[in-house]
């Protein structure tokens, strides 16, 4: 995704209008980028308003000279991903099954339920960057820039996280392996 | 599964997380965690987001008024914060008009604007959506309004939801998505007349009285 040139805005660059305009795009896309991504409801509406906030506050500079996108992004998922740890380190995981779902219930794998149960299964790295790719539309080098790694990874990454979803959402059993193989590791 | 299937996917999957107004004062908000102060002033809700060759945004989730009124009983003359920020979007970013129902089944409430789509370079608006909650966001209907069958396609809705697709008077395509919690309400959405008029009674701020 990628947000206009100033003037699309119809207002100052760099002014508080401005910011309230890019503000009020993100935020519906970084509360649910922020479920996605494995924050709690609650988490991921914190997370996108400290990040709000914080592009707020630089906003003047951040404006001018840096892609406010990356920017803002960059705050979220380093705070969702703070705060999912932190809960991980003190929470006993509850397995939620892409099986227990039922894909066969004439919903179909499409189900919004069965793929977000699928992402939950996918590494945090993996499950992170089909949600700033795929969901939050960015480009592979906002990207880069967001999880600060070379563009390469980031391509190399996302082949490989495509191919653990496609998996996990046509084989409800791998996704069960999947789950368990990651409670291990909790 | 390729990226488009997977885009698709994604959002789709976002489609029913709730996602709360922006908030827009400087006060506390009322029944937040504990550290929600706010960020902004208000204002009208018009970003532009580019996506391809289109322009494409998701607009400002309202405050949904605190009960619905039936439909037809408006508060005489009023007109309703939410109603007139519709206006503001339709002047910003001119195009297609909203549809919106004349009525809403019970447990509907207002949620918001959802996402836009316009021709590049500042082209006219070719497709809004709006959505409607059920019982606090248990369910969702979004409704979708595309001038063509290519804008339609942007509407955020999945082809899987099997959406209601309804053909307005002016050949306006409309596109229902409803979530599994708002399923049983499909009779109603196939069959409630919509409108582009902003000025209805489910919107308007007194209504709750």
């Amino acid at each position: 995704m990628t947000v206009h040139e100033n003037d699309a805005y119809g207002t100052a660059p760099g002014s508080d209008t401005e910011f309230t305009r890019f503000a009020e795009v993100m935020w519906p896309r970084f509360v649910r980028a922020g479920v996605l991504m494995g924050a709690t409801q609650a988490e991921a509406e914190d997370a996108a308003q400290d990040a709000l906030m914080k592009c707020l506050r630089s906003w003047a500079r951040v404006s001018r000279t840096e892609d406010p996108v990356a920017y803002s992004v960059k705050i979220l998922q380093n705070t969702v991903i703070s705060r999912w740890r932190r809960r991980s380190a003190s929470e006993v995981p509850t397995p939620r099954l892409v099986a227990d779902s039922n894909p066969s219930d004439g919903a179909g794998i499409d189900d919004a339920v069965t793929v977000r149960a699928a992402l939950t299964k996918l590494p945090l790295d993996q499950r992170t960057v089909l949600v700033l790719r795929y969901y939050l539309d960015l480009t592979e080098a906002q990207v880069a820039t967001v999880l600060g790694v070379p563009a390469g990874t980031v391509k190399s990454r996302t082949h490989r996280a495509m191919r653990q979803l496609e998996h996990l959402l046509t084989d409800p059993a791998a996704a069960q392996s999947a789950a368990e193989h990651q409670e291990g590791l909790a | 599964m390729n990226e488009n299937d997977l885009r698709v996917k994604l959002h789709h999957a976002a489609e029913d997380i709730p996602v709360p107004a922006l908030p827009l004062e400087t006060q506390p908000r009322k029944s937040a965690t504990p550290r929600r102060f706010v960020v902004l002033a208000a204002a009208a809700a018009v970003a532009v987001v580019a996506a391809g060759s289109f322009t494409a945004g998701t607009l400002l989730a309202d405050e949904p008024p605190a009960t619905v009124s039936p439909a037809g009983t408006g508060p005489d003359g009023a007109t309703s914060a939410a109603a007139e920020q519709l206006r503001r979007q339709l002047e910003e970013l001119p195009g297609i008009p909203f549809a919106l129902p004349t009525a809403l089944p019970d447990g509907y409430q207002w949620h918001g604007t959802d996402s836009f789509l316009a021709e590049p370079d500042g082209g006219p608006v070719v497709m809004r959506s709006v959505v409607f909650t059920l019982d606090e966001g248990e369910g969702t209907a979004h409704v979708c309004a595309a001038a063509t069958d290519r804008a339609a396609q942007a509407c955020p809705i999945s082809p899987s939801a099997e959406p209601i697709r309804r053909t307005l008077p002016d050949h306006t395509l409309v596109l229902i998505g409803l979530t599994a919690k708002a399923a049983g309400d499909r009779s109603f959405w196939e069959s409630v007349d919509l409108t582009d008029d902003v000025e209805q009674p489910w919107l308007a701020e007194d209504s709750a009285s």
